[in-house]
């Protein structure tokens, strides 16, 4: 009974069981060697700025970084759209501009989805199939923005249950990579309901396998 | 004399269009046509500052970058063709004296908090109705095999487009079409980057979603394609592959002796009578 007892307590203080996987800042392929699902080659990687009146653009440069991935056209130039505009962004807003966008170039609005609330799954499918994923994002758990709550939109670029990575538009260049929690506390702002916006279009064709 | 002519020559001026404004009446008021206005030429985007992420303001005026400001030593960098050089200059408009806000932008507020929402361009749907749309069944995370992805690369966008609108409108796909992903792109375009198969300058390649390679042809016919697809199809049964290699269809019918067999067999009966009779002796006399 005592060695029983001994195996579980080594068994729980083993690094393998207690070692959460460790938030942190890199490439398309992390600390433990998983590459990202969605890679958009760094050239494209936008860096962020504010609106007409100041306020940031980071949910149209999310979309933009999206649309470029799964060949959008309709939205490609949505974050220098928004530039002469005024920032911030919200779901009836992006409704509101894509559509507004859509008339005045005379194409046909792009297909999209918003989802607000807290379902992981949901984002995983989405990633599942090659699509990027632009998501609220309130924490860094490396220590971005000094550690404070922002309201901030990045794109996720892999969730597999297990690890999930963000590209920052401050932070173009750079991947973040953190566990399922620390993310739904990024995703969420820690209690509430997140937001997403995934475009339909299918992503770029897979590598072709060498058998 | 003079009086003669001075009185029509004013008549005419005072009426000319040229002179004074004219009016018009309808209905008994008048009313004074408006002058031609000028247009206001558009006043040029105002310069405003931006934070940079390593500390710097970045200058834009819209979207154009003009220079970056360094507080650590106090230098204004010049944008000359997008790239920022030292030129001595000074900013344009007095920099930022504390710390910019690092720009974020999304109104947290507005977030629904309260219920899970869904929707597809503004409308109210359902997750089930997005998986079908992500092209997943809803049941599974990973079983999207019965997924073709089909990549037609060309430097002519309007081949491209005509294979796309074969895709999405053709009666050729239409027994593909909810399997199948298209996506299209110029040889040199970055998703095809490093990718063996962009090698000349059209194609099409068909791969499962995992990138099993199920054909690729260096030309952009769809009867290869087709051909490809049906093969590819797990629903396919063999049994009803056409043999296109036959070329003549009434030798194919299987139901081609029972059609028309007895008609044969009269026919066959006929020719012997009538070369036995042709072939006999004639009586003398």
């Amino acid at each position: 009974m005592r060695f029983v007892g001994l195996l579980c307590v080594l068994a729980l203080t083993s690094p393998a069981w207690s070692q959460a996987k460790k938030a942190h800042v890199g490439g398309p392929v992390n600390s433990e060697g998983v590459e990202v699902q969605v890679e958009l080659p760094p050239k494209f990687h936008l860096k962020n700025r504010g609106g007409s009146d100041g306020a940031g653009l980071c949910v149209f440069a999310s979309l933009k970084h999206a649309s470029i991935w799964q060949q959008v056209e309709q939205t490609v130039n949505i974050f220098e759209y928004m530039f002469t505009r005024p920032g911030g962004g919200w779901p009836e807003k992006v409704d509101k501009v894509i559509e507004i966008m859509c008339k005045e170039k005379g194409v046909p609005v792009p297909d999209y989805v918003q989802y607000q609330g807290r379902d992981v799954d949901f984002l995983m499918k989405a990633l599942t199939t090659g699509r990027m994923v632009g998501v609220t994002y309130a924490y860094s758990p490396t220590g971005r923005y000094g550690g404070r709550k922002v309201a901030h939109m990045v794109n996720l670029v892999h969730a597999d249950g297990t690890w999930f990575a963000i590209l920052d538009n401050n932070f173009p260049g750079t991947i973040e990579w953190m566990d399922r929690a620390a993310f739904l506390r990024a995703w969420t702002g820690g209690g509430g309901n997140g937001w997403a916006v995934v475009f339909l279009n299918p992503s770029p064709p897979p590598v072709p396998r060498a058998d | 004399m003079r009086s003669f002519f001075a009185v029509p020559l004013c008549v005419v001026l005072i009426g000319s269009p040229t002179l004074g404004q004219r009016r018009t009446c309808q209905g008994g008021a008048c009313q004074q046509q408006t002058p031609p206005t000028v247009q206001p030429v558009a006043a040029p985007p105002a310069l405003a500052w931006f934070p940079a992420t390593d500390g710097t303001h970045l200058l834009y005026r819209g979207e154009s970058l003009v220079g970056q400001w360094r507080p650590v030593d106090m230098k204004y960098m010049t944008a000359v063709k997008g790239k920022l050089a030292d030129r001595g200059e000074r900013p344009p408009i007095d920099p930022p004296t504390a710390p910019l806000e690092t720009p974020t932008g999304v109104a947290w507020e507005r977030i629904e908090q309260a219920i899970e929402s869904v929707t597809r361009h503004g409308r109210p749907a359902t997750k089930e109705e997005i998986y079908e749309a992500f092209a997943l069944p809803a049941d599974s995370l990973r079983d999207d095999s019965k997924h073709f992805r089909l990549t037609i690369y060309s430097k002519d966008a309007a081949a491209r487009k005509k294979i796309r609108d074969e895709v999405a409108r053709g009666p050729a796909f239409e027994q593909w079409r909810p399997d199948l992903l298209l996506w299209d792109a110029p040889p040199d375009h970055w998703s095809l980057d490093g990718l063996l198969f962009t090698q000349g300058d059209e194609g099409a390649l068909l791969e499962t979603h995992d990138g099993r390679v199920l054909h690729h042809q260096p030309n952009l016919d769809v009867g290869p394609l087709i051909a490809a697809l049906r093969r590819a199809d797990p629903k396919r049964d063999p049994k009803n592959d056409p043999d296109l290699s036959k070329a003549d269809p009434v030798f194919i019918d299987a139901n081609f002796a029972k059609k028309y067999g007895p008609l044969l067999a009269l026919g066959g009966i006929g020719c012997v009578l009538f070369f036995s009779r042709r072939g006999s002796p004639r009586p003398k006399g």
